[in-house]
């Protein structure tokens, strides 16, 4: 049962409603969650640190950009059935398509790294050494994609999507005034004005919001998921019930240390669970198991994103409904990946924390092309046809997104570069 | 050894098959299509010359 029409055939109407639940939830869950990765995790936890609810109705507006920049992404693998690597070699030549593969294989092996430092230091936070959780990673993360269904991996990868919501009993376990996080963060406001440290905190914000995986991630997702055009609808719920939980899950881990660490410059998401231990030691166990999860989420989503794109560029087979011995090269990149990236945590003395720096200035040099072949692919009447093209309302809104995400990510990229650009 | 050349043959020859499938590209090329791409280039040009300054810069001190 593949699609959601399949899946509303027979039953009463709460069965059919819940079996169309079960259908559509999906890719759009997947990547929207697990945008909240440990590095966007980290993010949050130090904006509210450093600027308490202030900046909760910022977080609110990046919902719809994801979701509107998502949203492409459902339509455009629905209607072409092709990933995003191949839909940019077949569109746009093959010097854009290598350029556009080599860099997502570069970012999403040093994002993985960064996800196996989170799920590292979250873990450790319990004792569990470092060896420990990454052998635990990769063999969960390899028996899931092993298990020879797209229908079983998506179903579990949504599990770890519901733990990721542990920040939402954390912040009632941290028992903020509410009054007062509604009423400053609602109201659109700046705290402490527009300085270099704000300036860098709402690029921050907005570098988590889109990465480039999240653009090969969903498409491909939508194609071996099988979604055809008629589950378009579906596909875009699916996306807007992603974007809105990505929204709840960033503005409770803001609540969380704006209520508990004010004031506190949060370097990670360990260091806001490790500090929070003795205001409430379940609060901050809570931060350090969500912050394994997001890892996880990340992990599980950037690893496959790169061996569906593999897949699709030498034409290999790239299922997840395949067997190992029916794509060998898809499985097999994906445990390279996997493993390279968990052995590298575990050398002593490697560069992480310039390697962590380093992914968001190589994401950047791919995001603005990856989204500006978005909106192409999208504007193109051939490929797409005149139903599922970009309306020109969708146009305007896009292009606004589209430019705002560029110049937001390359400040941010530069201030990672040159920290004193905008002054402090 | 024999193997391994083979393999790095076959990969080639599969690198070699890519580009002569993706040799044209399949969109129209628009103004709209040649500017981003175009702008595109010089963006990608910018980032690169930025890249190389800071790693001169490291590397100098």
């Amino acid at each position: 049962m593949n699609t959601v029409s399949k899946a509303y055939l027979g039953g009463s109407r709460v069965m059919k409603f819940l079996k169309l639940l079960a259908v559509i939830s999906g890719p759009g869950i997947l990547v929207m969650v697990a945008d909240n990765d440990a590095g966007g995790i980290t993010t949050y936890t130090a904006t509210g640190a450093k600027f308490g609810y202030g900046l909760i109705w910022f977080l609110v507006l990046l919902g719809p950009i994801a979701y509107f920049v998502q949203e492409m992404t459902v339509r455009l693998g629905a209607v072409t059935k092709r990933g995003h690597a191949e839909a940019i070699f077949d569109a746009f030549g093959s010097f854009w398509g290598w350029f556009s593969f080599f860099d997502l294989s570069l970012t999403n092996w040093l994002t993985l790294v960064s996800e196996f430092i989170g799920m590292t230091a979250g873990l450790r936070i319990f004792g569990i050494p470092g060896w420990l959780t990454v052998t635990i990673v990769v063999v969960f993360m390899g028996a899931m994609i092993l298990q020879g269904s797209y229908w079983t991996w998506e179903k579990i990868a949504l599990v770890f999507c519901l733990i990721n919501i542990i920040y939402v009993p954390a912040a009632f376990l941290v028992n903020p005034p509410w009054e007062t996080v509604i009423r400053t963060g609602i109201i659109p406001h700046l705290p402490g004005g527009l300085t270099g440290t704000m300036i860098f905190f709402l690029m921050a914000n907005v570098g988590t919001t889109i990465a480039p995986w999240m653009v090969f991630f969903q498409q491909s997702a939508v194609v071996d998921k099988g979604l055809k055009q008629k589950d378009i609808l579906w596909g875009q719920i699916d996306t807007a019930v992603g974007s809105f939980l990505t929204v709840v899950v960033a503005i409770f881990c803001v609540v969380v240390t704006g209520a508990t660490l004010p004031g506190v410059n949060i370097q990670s998401a360990a260091e806001a669970a490790l500090a929070l231990m003795p205001i409430n030691h379940f609060a901050g166990a809570m931060m350090a198991i969500g912050l394994f999860d997001a890892g996880l989420l990340g992990a599980i989503c950037i690893s496959l994103s790169s061996s569906w794109a593999i897949g699709e560029v030498f034409g290999w087979a790239h299922s997840l409904n395949n067997k190992v011995r029916e794509a060998p090269w898809f499985y097999a990149y994906y445990f390279f990946l996997l493993i390279s990236a968990g052995i590298l945590v575990l050398i002593p003395g490697a560069p992480l924390v310039t390697m962590t720096l380093f992914v968001q200035v190589v994401a950047t040099t791919l995001l603005p092309a990856a989204l500006v072949f978005l909106i192409l692919l999208l504007n193109n009447e051939e490929l797409m046809g005149k139903k599922y093209k970009n309306t020109t309302l969708q146009n305007v809104i896009n292009f606004a997104i589209v430019i705002s995400l560029i110049v937001l990510s390359t400040g941010y990229s530069l201030t990672t570069l040159f920290p004193n650009l905008f002054g402090q | 050894m024999r193997m391994r050349d083979e393999s790095f043959t076959d990969f080639f020859q599969a690198v070699r098959e890519i580009n002569a499938k993706y040799k044209t590209p399949r969109i129209k090329m628009t103004p709209m299509v040649n500017a981003s791409l175009v702008m595109l280039r010089f963006y990608l040009i910018g980032m690169v010359l930025l890249l190389a300054y800071k790693f001169a810069t490291l590397v100098i001190r």
